[in-house]
Order: C-alpha cells, then structure tokens, then sequence
C-alpha cells in the first residue's frame, strides 16, 4: 500500500480547505483512494481542474482524480472522477446544486486512436453512469453511517468491474469503425453496438460541442473535454435503478431533460436554450473560482507543474458541515490535515470496530461490488484492513453513530481475479506533484535496496574515514593536540613550581643579607672597641685593659700556680732582697759605693745582723717549702 | 580541561542525508559514493564535525593561551625579574662577606696587638722589671747624693734599708713570675 506522504495530505487538504464543504470526510477519502491506487493497482493520480457545471454554469475547482483502467493489453479506458464541492453528501437545508455525488467521466485519447463507445455505463459524452451513483446516500441529505461505504475507492471498483466487462473504449485499428450518431469523436458507423434510442424530440440538441465542459485550464491537451453532464437519476428513482442499468440511455435523455429545466430555472438565461458548459473565455477570469492557495515548492508539492492559479485564496469560506458545528476556533487556512486513514490506526488503536469486518452498503445493487479491501488483500500481501477500520473509526467520531451491522463477507478471490486479468503497474508512475520537489525520492523496492546499499556503503567508507590514522581527519592530529596540552601544561607547571621556588630563595636571601648585615655592624662595633683598646694599652704600662673602664694589674694578670708557689716565689724574692741589700750595705751591688764606712759602722753591723738573722728563718722557709712540702730536687 | 575523545560515527550523525544528496539518483549517489574527496569534503562539512574540530581548535588555542599569556608574558618576565633580584642579592652578600673578611682581618690585628701575650705583655711585664730595678738603683744614688748629718744617718740608712729591700723584692718577685711564664709554670687570666 503506498504512504500518502505528508506532504501530499498537505496539499489535499490545502486544495479542500477553501470550499470544500465536508473537508475532512473528502480528505479521507481521497486519502485511502491514493493509499490503494496511486502508483500502484489501477495507478490513479490526483490533480485540481476546473469544472463548468452544465447546471448552473458556475465554474469550481474540484478534485480530479484520473488514470486510466487497462482493459486488454492495447486499450486502457481513461477515467477522471470529479468530486463535487459537497462531496460526499448534502445537507438538507442546503441549497447546494450538486448533491455530493462525484462525476465520473470517461475520456478516450484521440492521440492513440482510442475513442468512446457508448453502452450501458457510459452515454455519448463519456459520463460514466452507475446504480451506486444513483444511490449514493440515499436520500441525499443524510449524513453517512459507519456502515455506510460510499466511496470514491468504491466507486472506482464499481467502475473498473464495469469498463472491464463492457469496455467503452474501442480502437478503430483494431476493432474496425464504429456507428454512434450521438458520438463526438469516433466515426458515425458503429459496428457491433446496439443502436440507441431517439432522442426526444423536445430536447434541441444544441449544435456546439458539449463535450467542452468541464473546463480544463491548464491541460487544454486533452480532448475530447468532459461531456455534458447528464446526471444520474434522482435518488429517489428506486425503481429505475434496475431499468437505468440496462439502458442508461434512455435514462439519460430523461435525465438530461430534468437537469435542463432545473438548469434553465436556476440560470435565469433565457437566451440560453440548452445547457452547455461554459468554457473558460465565456466565463473569464473573474468570474472563475477561486483557486486555492498553491502550497510553497518547499512545503507542499503542487498537483501539476503547468498548474497556475490566478488568485489565491485570501479568505476561506467558513467551514460548513460538521466542520462548523463542533470544529475549533482556528482559522481555516492554519489548521493542519487531520490524520491520515494510516495514521489513526496507529494512534487509535485498538479501534471499536477491530475484527469486524468491513459493513456491507445500503443498497442491493452493491450486492456484485466486492470490499476493496478484500479484494486487494490476496494482491497487496498486506491486509489493507486497518486502515478501513480507521477510516470507519474516524467516520464515527465524526458522526458520533455507531451502527454496527452485518458484516459483508466477500470472497476476495473474485476482485482478484478481475485485477489479475488486467495487469496491474507496479512501477512508479509519474509523480502528481512536481519532480522537483525537495520532498524524498520515491523508488521502488529494488532502487530503493541499491539505494539503501549505497548508503550502507556510504556510511562504511565515512566510518573507514574516521577512523583511517592516515586520513586527514581532525581525529588523526588529536594525539599530537593532547601531547601538546600536556606538554604546556607540564611546562607551566614546572617553570610556576620553579619560579615560586625561586621566589622563596630570593626571600631566603633576603634573610641572609639582614643577618649578615648585622653581624658586619656588629663587628665593625667590636672593632671600634678594639681599636679603642688598642689607645689604652699602649698608653699602660702597668695595666692591660679589656674594655674602656675596666683594666687589670699585670701583677694580678700573672699569678704563680698554686698559693704554695706563690709563698715559695715570694720567700726566694725576699731571700734576694736581703741578699742584695747586703750587698749594697757591702759596695757589692751593680757598682754602686758602699754603704758603710767608719761613721756608719755601727749602724751598719747592726743592719746587717738583722738582715742575717731573718736571711737565715727565709732559708730555712724556703727549704721546708720546696724540698720538704712541694718535693723539689735540691740544687 | 576535559580530555576531547575522537569522534565517532554515532557522535557523526551524518546520516540521514541532506535532502540535496538523499534525492540523488543512485547513478550520482554511486559518483559520490566513489570519490573519497566529495565524501570528504561532505564530512567536513557536518555540522558535528565542524564542531569538533572547532573544539579541538579551542583547546589548542587554549595551550597557546597558556603559552603566551602565562608562561611568555607572565612567568618569563617574572623570571628576568627574580633572577636580576637574585643576582642583586648575591652580589650585596659577596660584598657583604669581603666587608666581613676586611673587618675580621682588622679584628686580629686589633686582638692581637690588645691581647698578645709572647709580645706584648711579656715585653709589658719586662718593662715593668726593668723599671724596678732602675729604681732600686736610683734609691741607691739618691741616698749617697745627699750628704746628711751624723744625726740623720740612722734613719736614712734605715729607711734606705727599707725601701731598697721592697723595691728589690718586688723585683725578683716579678723577675721570677716572667722566669716562670717562659717556663709555662704560671697561671691567670693570660
């Protein structure tokens, strides 16, 4: 199943938002119908176009969904299917004029000599006639029901079992000309088909062309442009249903003449005898509808390149519908698309209405109508299941009515087998939006496995680069980065650890210096004293001074050993004493006159004897102390 | 400073791919994917990797910082400034320690000639012997160079006696000390 991606929803629900009336309800649909047929199944795109209504001659831009149904392996049947601005259904109050049923075209390529046979599902503009077109939403003003599956992918099921049994395409090459006198395009002679019946006769069939309605703006390449709309019978038209089915023709011509009084009371043309489309010159440029607002080319991709609206939207119609009633208060144009059918399925889950199996539809004539859902299973290999389950989820909270009912079991071999009878493209088609969209590449399963070996091998070689200690990547010059961060930091560590080594010898040496400054003023002092000292002592002769006021004898500077000594020095000067005044009393002493003489005789013996007398008692001292005490050898 | 890990291809985020090479066809994809420039120039161009080298280039700004901020114009120049202080210092402490050297060879000089005992006080202690023995002699001649009376001989030979005998005692006392000081067999405070 392909991903509607967000940026396709985006722009879907941008193209619904400025006059779609049920926004959301369309949104869904449409989203499911690209999920199981863009680019993959009967590859279907989606585009916006102008539509002229042959009713009311008011030109819309509605959604055109398109592509072509292979029918055999050299004729594919073109289909576009409108969807009205009330798509799916009409309020009934509204006053509307289409009633929320789409409008099925079939529109042959002339360019491959392919042209239209009418039959019993398509008339002789191409418009694709259905009973489940005639019944959609019965009653036409009641909202839909859970159980309820009018559907664009529905109808495109319908549509494809119908051009697949009763192929309204026909190739003169191959299957030789045929005769429809009511035809545009193909020859007059058509072989083969049954003759259709007159017209009637109060119907002018106008001479212009009918089939220039819808308007195509930008893909004036096509042709034939869209028929007349003949719309489907009335739905109340039960009966007719049946009779519709096998000759719509003459369904038409009634229709036809229906839709032209309602045409020509409404139009208020009186000129106008026949409700033919407006083209794009008739109606011009002011009088078209309002485009919606082309998303940004980096935002939003665009349906076709060639696609250019004229204006944009600035104001959005309110929104109607449920919409209005119950929706916030943001504006229109910034509300974001809801969900995807996808999407609520993964954040509503589980769903009330898992395991039930899709709801069978209202009418009898859906009876032949398998669930594309099952019908697509055995294809897809992946059960779409879900996602209907999601959309009927979401249906109901919309209309907040759960009606459950008999559940339609549809052997899925029958869809399966039609599909498989027409070979189903599998390979990407063009994209709807522009190729140059920034959004990402969509590829196949087998571009996208090269795809995603590549990035693989893109992935291996950026890692091989990280890693490669030979490549230039900034990793390769990190050791030499840590190196140096440590070694700067090594370095500033020790040059700081140094330096505040430094700093404390210089303190230390300051230190040294103030201590060794005082002790050179101290023993500048000390030699100031010693000089002074020096005056003193020499000035003495008798004392030696230490220090200004305090000087010793030398006699008490040299003193014998002992006190026995010292009486032992003392006796031997004393013995001198005497010894050298005798001598002098004698004229013995240094050359000196004697003393005596006659006149001093007598003092002189007498002297002298004294002087013997204790001379003797010294003697005797001084042998008792050196010889006797202190042990001396005698001489 | 955190330690700046390499970077890994996690750490990378180079994928998923920027929209002007995730919507390459694969044949330009595969070009890309062959040349080891483009895929170079396409890594260095993530966001993540530009910001890691620019974290690696912080870090080393960071040690240049430090290299020029702190060591260069800053420790440098307080080194010139300690070492020029230092040398200062070691200057002022030679001068001091010639100044010491000068002053200590002033205070031998000064001791020596206050307190040297082998020259100075034995030369001191000889001149005071000498001295004394001169004045025993000058005793010696003033008694015979005044002519007294016979009344006053008496006592002027007694006090001749006396004095002559103090003054020779003294004499031969001192005499002795200095004998026994060349001997070493004195003591005191020399």
């Amino acid at each position: 199943m392909t991903q509607v991606t967000q940026k396709l929803a985006e722009w879907i629900f941008n193209v619904l938002q400025p006059q779609y009336i049920h926004k959301e309800l369309a949104f869904n649909h449409i989203c499911i119908f690209l999920q199981r047929h863009l680019r993959q199944n009967l590859n279907f795109a989606i585009r916006t176009k102008v539509y002229t209504s042959i009713d009311s001659g008011q030109s819309n831009l509605l959604v055109n969904l398109f592509g072509s149904i292979p029918v055999d392996g050299d004729i594919s049947v073109p289909v576009e299917i409108w969807l009205p601005l009330s798509y799916p259904f009409t309020n009934a109050n509204a006053l509307e004029i289409d009633n929320g049923v789409p409008m099925v075209y079939i529109v042959p390529d002339h360019s491959k000599n392919w042209y239209l046979k009418p039959g019993n599902y398509v008339d002789t503009s191409g418009r694709f006639y259905h009973p489940y077109l005639s019944s959609w939403f019965k009653g036409n003003a009641i909202k839909p029901t859970p159980g309820s599956s009018y559907s664009v992918t529905d109808l495109l099921d319908l549509i494809h079992e119908a051009v697949v049994s009763n192929p309204p395409i026909y190739s003169p090459a191959r299957n030789g000309p045929i005769q429809n006198s009511a035809s545009v395009s193909p020859p007059a002679h058509i072989i083969g088909t049954p003759q259709l019946p007159p017209k009637p006769p109060k119907i002018p069939i106008n001479a212009r062309d009918p089939s220039s309605t819808p308007v195509e703006r930008q893909d004036s390449y096509r042709s034939p442009q869209p028929p007349l709309p003949h719309h489907p019978q009335a739905p109340q038209q039960t009966q007719q249903n049946l009779q519709y089915q096998q000759s719509p023709q003459l369904n038409n011509s009634q229709s036809l003449t229906h839709q032209g009084n309602q045409f020509y009371q409404s139009s208020e043309n009186s000129d106008s005898q026949q409700p033919y489309p407006l083209s794009q010159q008739t109606t011009g440029s002011s009088s078209g509808p309002p485009l919606p607002q082309k998303p940004s080319r980096t935002s939003i991709d665009s349906p076709r390149r060639e696609f250019t609206p004229k204006n944009n939207y600035q104001s959005p119609p309110p929104f109607g519908g449920e919409s209005s009633s119950s929706g916030p208060v943001i504006p229109d144009k910034y509300r974001s698309p809801p969900p995807l059918p996808a999407e609520l399925r993964e954040t509503q889950s589980p769903l009330p209405f898992a395991g039930s199996p899709r709801p069978q539809t209202n009418s009898n004539v859906r009876n032949q109508v398998q669930s594309p859902v099952e019908r697509f299973t055995p294809l897809q290999g992946t059960p779409p299941n879900s996602q209907i389950q999601a959309w009927n989820y979401y249906q109901s909270q919309i209309h907040q009515q759960q009606q459950q009912q008999q559940p339609l079991q549809v052997p899925p071999q029958q869809y399966n087998r039609n599909h498989l009878a027409t070979p189903i493209q599998k390979d990407p088609s063009i994209d709807l939006l522009d190729s140059d969209s920034t959004a990402g590449p969509q590829v196949n399963t087998g571009s996208s496995n090269e795809h995603r070996q590549i990035l693989e091998q893109l992935a291996n070689k950026i890692n091989a680069y990280l890693t490669d200690a030979y490549s230039d990547s900034i990793d390769n010059s990190l050791p030499m980065v840590r190196e140096t961060q440590q070694k700067v930091d090594a370095l500033y560590g020790q040059l700081n650890h140094i330096y505040q080594h430094a700093t404390e010898n210089s303190t230390n040496l300051d230190n040294h210096i103030s201590y060794l400054t005082q002790q050179l003023s101290n023993i500048t002092a000390l030699n100031k004293d010693l000089a002074i000292l020096d005056e003193i002592n020499a000035q003495s002769n008798e004392h030696v001074s230490t220090s200004q006021g305090a000087k010793i004898h030398l006699d008490d500077l040299i003193i014998p050993d002992s006190p026995l000594v010292k009486q032992l020095y003392e006796t031997v000067s004393e013995i001198k004493a005497i010894k050298d005044t005798i001598n002098l009393v004698s004229g013995s002493f240094h050359s000196e006159k004697e003393i005596i003489n006659d006149n001093r005789i007598d003092v002189c013996v007498k002297t002298v004897r004294n002087l013997g007398r204790e001379l003797f008692w010294l003697e005797l001292t001084k042998q008792e102390i050196a010889h006797n005490i202190m042990g001396l050898p005698p001489r | 400073m955190t330690q700046i890990e390499p970077l890994t291809f996690n750490e990378l985020r180079a994928f998923p791919l920027p929209k002007y090479l995730e919507s390459l066809p694969n044949v330009n994809l595969q070009e890309f994917l062959g040349d080891e420039n483009l895929i170079r120039g396409y890594v260095k161009e993530l966001q993540t990797y530009k910001d890691h080298q620019a974290k690696i280039l912080a870090q080393l700004k960071q040690s240049e910082a430090v290299l020029e901020d702190k060591i260069l114009n800053d420790l440098i120049k307080k080194y010139a400034q300690i070492v020029e202080k230092i040398t200062q210092q070691m200057n002022r402490i030679t001068s001091l320690y010639q100044e010491f050297r000068n002053l200590e060879m002033y205070q031998y000089q000064l001791l020596s000639s206050n307190f040297n005992r082998d020259f100075l006080i034995k030369n001191k202690f000889g001149h005071l012997i000498e001295k004394n023995n001169q004045e025993s002699i000058q005793l010696v001649k003033d008694f015979h160079s005044k002519v007294a009376d016979e009344s006053e001989l008496e006592p002027r030979l007694n006090e001749l006696i006396t004095n002559f005998r103090k003054s020779r005692q003294q004499y031969h006392l001192r005499k002795e000390k200095l004998n026994r000081w060349n001997e070493e067999r004195v003591s005191g405070s020399v």
